[in-house]
């Protein structure tokens, strides 16, 4: 909100031609970013805020604007800023379906079983995934369940014993992460990515209209574990692509139902 | 008595706690006199702002119970939006008879309170605009507050493509 001061105040007072005579013509191009962002905060993210962002330039800037996004951030001192919160685990718990959540860059940020059962997109705040590390530490099955539709983009994920991320239902799309399973006696018990999903035959046809379960990678490096991705589910590996770098391979496929 | 004069010249008297429901005027009051001309604001708005402004300050006069304003404080650090709650019922209903207006008047009510920093009144005007927005589509969006739809085709391709992640069905 646009606070002015007393000196502009009377500055307008001074100027009374800045007054148009012309009758209630104002547009909701005639409110400020201030008023737009603060109209745009009673609305729910799925599926309005994805509605406005597509209804002009202005709108999707304000939109998209991570001043409406929830943030985690290990430094105590801004707990009390509200959408700041200090830890993954009660970002999740406050976010409403479809929700931005930023990480902020830091290396010890804890997930051990998070379960995410909203679609929900987290985004590492680092400039590289490698700057913004969620570890699950051992004891734990997975850093990050997910049963609902998701997006996870520029994160590291690093389990000690246990799988990176757990899929049992709903998209999963993983952008430029980096998924890592420590090495260990028992590391033959520890996978980057396992899926669960299983999608039964008989709706298989009626699932394809609405999209079914399915996880997709695109430039992600992926280190340690027995394999990369295991299915216990009927789903199966699919459109494996890498590159080759000096110090790492990235990865794309996809992991969904067999193509017939 | 503290006196406002609109945009196009018209006088209102108005009581101070009526006034002082906007924290520019109570500023000014403090280290000025009491005629307050407020140039870019119209009569007709003035109006509006002062009916509101009159039937808050009647309200407001009460002071709250320890429960509602507990509830106020605790809404209002666990949400993401910035509006507190009005707990009474009978001034919510009251305020939502006041916001039947057409789009531009809301809008020229809210800048004038937001000019007039009356924050109750541009979180109230501002909810109900969203209200006007929710469960709508871009292209009905566009029609109701009359924007020009300035994306090509190919961004606004891009940007579904973007926020596909979020929808089972596309």
């Amino acid at each position: 909100m646009a606070k002015r001061t007393r000196m502009e105040l009377a500055a307008v007072t001074l100027a009374p031609a800045s007054y148009s005579p012309s009758v209630s013509s104002s547009t909701i191009h005639s409110l400020d970013d201030g008023c737009l962002t603060h109209v745009f905060s009673f609305l729910m993210p799925i599926p309005d805020r994805y509605s406005i962002a597509l209804v002009c330039h202005r709108w999707r800037y304000l939109a998209c604007h991570p001043r409406l996004w929830l943030r985690v951030e290990r430094s105590t001192k801004n707990t009390s800023e509200p959408g700041v919160f200090p830890n993954l685990q009660d970002a999740i718990s406050a976010a409403r379906p479809g929700d931005t959540i930023l990480i902020s860059p830091c290396r010890d940020h804890i997930a051990c079983n998070i379960q995410i059962k909203k679609p929900l997109c987290l985004i590492g705040g680092g400039e590289l995934p490698d700057d913004t590390v969620l570890t699950c530490s051992r004891g734990s099955e997975s850093a990050l369940e997910f049963l609902s539709t998701c997006k996870i983009t520029n994160l590291t994920i690093r389990t000690e014993l246990g799988y990176c991320l757990l899929h049992r239902s709903g998209r999963l799309t993983i952008e430029g992460c980096i998924l890592q399973c420590e090495e260990n006696p028992l590391d033959y018990l520890s996978f980057p990515i396992i899926s669960t999903a299983t999608v039964p035959n008989a709706f298989r046809q009626s699932l394809k209209e609405h999209g079914s379960d399915s996880i997709t990678v695109a430039q992600t490096r992926i280190e340690g574990g027995a394999k990369a991705v295991f299915t216990s589910g009927n789903l199966t590996l699919q459109r494996v692509r890498a590159i080759y770098m000096r110090t790492c391979i990235f990865f794309w496929f996809e992991v969904g139902e067999q193509e017939l | 008595m503290i006196k406002l004069v609109s945009g196009d010249g018209a006088e209102f008297e108005v009581e101070e706690e009526v006034a002082f429901q906007s924290k520019i005027i109570k500023d000014i009051v403090a280290d000025a006199d009491d005629v307050i001309p407020l140039p870019t604001v119209s009569s007709k708005v003035l109006i509006q702002v002062i009916e509101y402004c009159r039937k808050h300050a009647a309200v407001n006069s009460f002071p709250l119970s320890p429960s509602s304003s507990a509830a106020a404080a605790a809404s209002s650090s666990s949400s993401i939006s910035y509006s507190k709650p009005v707990s009474d019922p009978a001034l919510r209903a009251w305020d939502n008879e006041f916001v039947k207006l057409n789009n531009s008047s809301l809008f020229d009510i809210v800048i004038a309170a937001n000019y007039l920093d009356i924050e109750e009144l541009v979180d109230l005007v501002l909810e109900t605009v969203a209200d006007r927005i929710k469960g709508k589509q871009a292209q009905e969006i566009r029609r109701q507050f009359n924007i020009e739809n300035d994306f090509t085709p190919e961004e606004e391709e891009a940007l579904r493509r973007e926020n596909s992640w979020a929808f089972q069905n596309n």
